[in-house]
């Protein structure tokens, strides 16, 4: 086992895909000399050359529309975009195109391309540089997305989007890049898209939870431990499809679930979240679901106290934890 | 160079393959409702029940 970053592992995953199968191309801004913004693509034009590393003028949308058009050539494009915040140009390629092509042309056409995009916040990146995103994609059908947290997931499901014959839209956590550091087996493995985790087991409440806040919920967790209470934290890892059993065999089992992300409340995965537990665990629950969640608000905010105020952080959750174990 | 002759043979093809394709299309049977959910991402290429789905 080797300890990596999640960067590092993101770089692992491009790199061992791309020798492993000759039709996948990294492309997007910067990712060639400069080896990417925050260095995912270091290297790989040194190996792979200009064919398969590939500059792009600044055009999101036109990285996304190639991206498209390669993927229904036969290519299995990995399409960067530089930050979330700069997503919605791809919109009208991923979710007017892409994510229809299967289905408009009854399975006869399909799109294997990766979109990979850092997002959120707590890195004083203010309202362009932290935003997130994940709602608007995995609200649509025939689009598959991916949040992981841990080198281990990064690695596993970016490898799994590559070979994966839809569209997938790779979410990675920029705060985690270099602050999260992981085992990584050396050996070849995927994380199967649509399969949630057990990362913490625990008895008297669920936390589902994904990305940067499955850090922050697992330290709440500990802390909660100490109180002597027993949480179980869930990380969702993929968004759409929702590994709904995981889920709720979690909350069958507590009783009582708290969803947990940075993305604003309404609307979003904990929504959707929220509705499934009340759908198919109403009469497990000893208690409303709760969430802890970004607030409504249309950016993140660039003065740190602001900052600060909109992130769910360690105190929060285990505030809210508290709050739900005790209803 | 595209020459008269060869832009009415091109535009003829594509005519001819246009009407292949919609006389088939539309001497093919509907689908049934179950066939909604078909071929929505790769896991998805059966029919799958409107039950199945939660929507029944």
């Amino acid at each position: 086992m080797a300890v990596v970053t999640v960067i590092e592992a993101i770089r692992d995953a491009m790199r061992e895909e791309m020798q492993r199968d000759a039709s996948v191309f990294v492309m997007g801004e910067d990712v060639g000399r400069r080896g990417g913004v925050f260095l995912a693509t270091k290297d790989l034009l040194d190996e792979f050359g200009e064919q398969r590393v590939v500059d792009t003028p600044l055009a999101e949308a036109s990285i996304a529309g190639i991206a498209v058009g390669a993927a229904l050539s036969g290519l299995r494009p990995i399409a960067e975009v530089q930050f979330a915040d700069f997503i919605w140009p791809t919109v009208n390629q991923m979710i007017g195109e892409a994510a229809r092509i299967r289905y408009g042309s009854n399975g006869k056409l399909n799109v294997p391309m990766v979109l990979r995009s850092p997002y959120g916040g707590h890195v004083r990146g203010g309202l362009y540089h932290s935003q997130s995103v994940e709602s608007y994609f995995a609200h649509t059908p025939g689009l598959k997305v991916v949040a992981p947290a841990t080198p281990y997931d990064a690695k596993g499901l970016l490898k799994a989007a590559i070979r994966d014959d839809d569209p997938v839209i790779v979410l990675e956590h920029k705060r985690t890049y270099r602050s999260v550091r992981g085992e990584t087996p050396e050996e070849d493995y995927v994380v199967p898209i649509g399969s949630a985790e057990v990362k913490r087991e625990g008895t008297d409440a669920t936390v589902v939870t994904y990305g940067l806040t499955l850090h922050y919920s697992m330290q709440a967790a500990a802390e909660l431990e100490n109180e002597g209470v027993s949480v179980e934290v869930v990380d969702l890892r993929t968004l759409r499809p929702l590994d709904t059993e995981t889920v709720l065999a979690s909350v069958r089992k507590t009783s009582k679930a708290l969803v947990v992300h940075e993305d604003n409340a309404a609307v979003s995965v904990g929504s959707e979240v929220s509705a499934l537990i009340a759908e198919h665990a109403f009469e497990y629950l000893d208690a409303p679901v709760m969430r802890c969640a970004g607030p409504e608000i249309p950016a993140m905010p660039f003065a740190p106290t602001l900052e600060a105020a909109y992130m769910p952080t360690t105190e929060k959750i285990a505030a809210r934890l508290r709050e739900l174990v005790a209803y | 160079m595209l020459s008269d002759e060869r832009d009415a043979t091109m535009r003829k093809r594509a005519r001819d393959e246009v009407n292949v394709a919609t006389d088939a299309a539309e001497a093919a049977p509907f689908p049934t409702d179950e066939d909604v959910f078909r071929h929505v991402t790769s896991e998805t290429s059966g029919p799958l029940s409107l039950e199945g789905r939660g929507l029944g």
